[in-house]
């Protein structure tokens, strides 16, 4: 395994809301290799985007729980002030490309105005400098650098996504976050999407963390992959060993469900609904819809390793049992 | 830059919009020319000056109402002469003659003669004699009196007399010239008047009439035609006068009339369209900056910021205006130094910014929900940044439009509290020349043109933001175009 760039331990993300303490992101560790792409999969709500608001420090006004490590290179981010954070790591060293290019878009600034942003911001560098860059950044999207004196309502989905993405890459960060980039885009742009984000990766030898729901469209770019349920990671290994051989019940039932082309099979679904964030089960949070429940399922299972990088939350790969 | 050509279509494609900004134009170029014509202080030193009124007809209608009574009225007229037509002089003493000339052509008299004169440096204790001579379209010069100034006993040679006031002789009610009127009347006309017909019927009648019979009795009519005034002067070779003015009474004045105090209205109107434009522009763009910044601020900020900022707006949008701002510069103006003006404006903005704040809060709320802000802040942008560089873009229409909306409201509220008499004395604006024609009872006596046109332009003004606000409300709300 290569050299990890970003090493996420135990890493704990608490809301406060009326109804009580939502644990969205639960003692999550994982990591990022220098150069690949960790894939993040899970069902609506189980905390993906949180983790990844957590890892930049984006963090609502009401937090009420955030601790952990997260290493970046080696170096230890959650001790950095905010202020030091915000001039130094964040867009400089993580940059994000957030859910829904559209709304990420200021309607009236123009698109290239926003590119070159982060550079008069971080860098003080004077507008007409920072706008030559986001002509660059352009080029590099697959844009054409005219578009820079557009608004972003006289461009396309596909167009918007890829602005975003310039403004993502424009200080040249060693860690990408994409959170659901391509998710509004129909599928022949999202594949336009997934190429340019493939040769950027390459080009630039970038880390990525790519938060989706759909597995395919993870398993095309990334290198890694980390199911998510519940706030937890339950299964973190490389892509072929998780997508070909789950080992997460969770995880089994997920890839179970993708339908196949060729395959004439029903797609299984999952019975039962996964639980509140709000006082969430003890023990495993994926018993009650279990397959193989059984009485250690009331404790908390570790990470077992099951290879040096294959990881999996349950008492089936692990302790007394194997 | 498509879009910014596509909101002025929007806007100027109304008949509303068109109008309004054509009115604004109006008032901004009176305004230009104003600012390069009238002196700056034009308030204390013109307006506000008794002296350069006096020789103004008191509360007399504008020229053109001619047109509406059906007779051609006097127009004011003032002659004056600086050097004489005529001057003999005999081992150091001077006769002088200076005329003046007039010509009645309208079927009216002059409402009064005066005569006026300026500076009269003498040269010799033995002073200066003054004759006085009347001439009548016929030829017919009549004498009308004489008086004498000499220098006080004692005083410097050159003595110089009229100088801080000047000599005046009102002509048609000087007690003295009856007798002379008298004579002349009862020799020319064949008449029998004694003093107290003379008395009843008026000097200027006589002075600028004929006695016409009809049906028996006597009518006195206006004698069309030129009369001069003329001036004789004994004195010494050297004696001198500045200035001789004649001013002959009318019953009409100017474009729109006389005070009280023989103001031009139109002059005084026409300082208040800067006044009124500088009014308006200064309270929206303060109150609107204030407003809109607090309620950016107050949204975007949340908790106990915004919990502040919002109660302190609820408490201060619920004070009853008028009676607040009046209380506020009534306070402010026991210090005679401050500006006045300055005092009632700020008034206005204290009470004004409120509604604003509260509004763009809630707009700020849900924009900073949006995905946009967020983006903005992984950038590493700061809060100010974000507020004023991404988020205030989005309100700037509106804003812009609300700016508008509250430049009527400023307008009107400087007019209501110069009405009520906290106007600032050393500028005139429309709403102070109401209230002066308010407590000089002009409604009471008909003097409207000293009381519609200053409320009709007030309105003008006010229609004029109006109509450009609501020709901007498509622009600002989309909901509102039609396509």
């Amino acid at each position: 395994m290569s050299e990890k760039l970003l090493e996420v331990n135990n890493l704990y993300l608490y809301y406060r809301t009326y109804k009580g303490i939502v644990q969205a992101v639960d003692g999550v560790s994982f990591w990022v290799p220098k150069g690949k792409a960790m894939g993040l999969v899970g069902e609506s709500g189980c905390g993906k985007s949180s983790a990844a608001n957590a890892i930049i420090r984006l963090l609502p006004s009401n937090t009420h729980r955030y601790e952990g490590s997260i290493k970046l290179d080696g170096r230890e981010l959650m001790k950095i002030p905010d202020e030091e954070f915000r001039r130094k790591i964040r867009w400089r060293e993580i940059a994000m490309v957030f859910q829904g290019a559209m709304n990420s878009l200021n309607p009236v600034i123009k698109v290239g105005f926003q590119v070159a942003e982060p550079l008069i911001v971080h860098l003080g560098m004077n507008k007409k400098e920072a706008l030559e860059r986001a002509r660059e950044m352009f080029i590099k999207v697959g844009l054409s650098p005219a578009f820079i004196d557009r608004y972003p309502h006289e461009l396309s989905g596909g167009m918007r996504q890829r602005v975003v993405i310039a403004m993502a890459m424009v200080m040249n960060p060693k860690l990408l976050i994409l959170d659901e980039p391509t998710s509004a885009l129909d599928v022949s742009i999202q594949a336009q999407i997934m190429n340019l984000l493939k040769e950027l990766k390459k080009e630039y030898n970038l880390s990525m963390i790519f938060i989706t729901h759909d597995i395919a469209l993870a398993s095309d770019i990334s290198d890694y992959l980390a199911v998510m349920y519940a706030g937890q990671i339950v299964e973190l290994g490389p892509i072929d060993k998780v997508l070909v051989d789950p080992l997460h019940p969770y995880s089994q039932k997920l890839i179970a469900s993708i339908p196949r082309l060729r395959v004439d099979r029903e797609p299984e679904f999952l019975p039962g609904v996964p639980p509140g964030l709000i006082n969430p089960p003890k023990g495993c949070r994926f018993a009650n819809r279990c397959p193989y429940r059984m009485e250690m399922c009331e404790k908390e299972p570790p990470l077992f390793d099951v290879t040096p990088d294959h990881h999996v939350k349950c008492w089936l790969h692990g302790g007394e049992h194997s | 830059m498509s879009e910014e050509r596509g909101w002025w279509k929007i806007f100027i494609s109304s008949y509303v919009s068109k109008a309004g900004l054509a009115l604004l134009i109006f008032m901004v170029i009176v305004s230009i020319y104003v600012l390069f014509t009238y002196p700056l202080d034009y308030g204390i030193r013109v307006w506000s000056n008794p002296r350069v009124w006096a020789d103004n007809p008191k509360t007399v209608p504008p020229v053109w109402v001619d047109y509406f009574v059906g007779r051609d009225l006097v127009t004011h007229q003032i002659v004056s002469t600086k050097s004489p037509v005529k001057t003999v002089s005999i081992k150091g003493v001077a006769y002088r003659v200076y005329r003046v000339k007039y010509s009645l052509t309208e079927e009216g008299f002059p409402t009064y003669v005066l005569l006026k004169i300026y500076n009269l440096t003498m040269y010799s204790r033995h002073g200066a004699y003054f004759i006085i001579n009347f001439t009548r379209p016929n030829g017919d010069e009549i004498n009308l009196l004489s008086f004498y100034e000499s220098p006080p006993p004692g005083a410097k040679l050159p003595y110089l007399a009229y100088a801080d006031r000047e000599k005046i002789v009102f002509l048609s009610k000087e007690k003295s010239i009856v007798f002379n009127l008298l004579n002349y009347v009862n020799s020319k006309y064949d008449l029998n008047y004694n003093t107290t017909d003379i008395e009843k019927l008026g000097y200027e009648t006589i002075l600028f009439g004929k006695p016409v019979v009809e049906n028996g009795n006597i009518k006195w009519v206006p004698y069309n035609g030129e009369y001069k005034v003329t001036v004789y002067m004994h004195g010494d070779k050297k004696d001198s006068i500045k200035l001789i003015k004649v001013v002959f009474g009318g019953e009409t004045y100017g474009l729109l009339g006389t005070d009280a105090s023989g103001r031009d209205i139109a002059q005084g109107l026409l300082f208040g369209f800067p006044v009124a434009l500088a009014i308006g522009f200064f309270t929206s763009v303060v109150t609107t900056a204030i407003g809109a910044s607090l309620g950016i601020v107050s949204g975007y900020k949340g908790g106990r910021t915004d919990e502040i900022i919002q109660r302190i707006s609820d408490i201060v949008y619920n004070f009853p205006y008028l009676p607040m701002i009046i209380l506020l510069v009534f306070i402010v103006s026991r210090n005679p130094n401050f500006p006045r003006l300055l005092a009632i404006l700020g008034a206005i903005i204290a009470l004004g910014w409120p509604g604003l704040t509260i509004l763009i809060r809630s707009m700020v709320l849900s924009l900073r929900q949006a995905q946009f802000v967020e983006a903005a802040k992984a950038i590493g942008a700061r809060d100010f940044r974000i507020m004023f560089k991404h988020i205030f873009p989005n309100l700037a229409p509106f804003i812009f439009a609300q700016m508008i909306f509250f430049t009527p409201g400023a307008i009107l509220a400087e007019a209501a509290l110069s009405f009520l008499g906290l106007g600032d004395p050393n500028i005139p604006t429309w709403g102070q020349i109401i209230e002066e024609s308010f407590y000089a009872g002009a409604v009471l006596n008909g003097w409207w043109w000293w009381v519609l046109p200053p409320g009709l332009l007030i309105m003008l003004a006010a229609i004029t933001f109006v109509f450009i606000a609501l020709g901007l409300e498509p622009v600002v709300n989309p909901r509102l175009q039609e396509r």
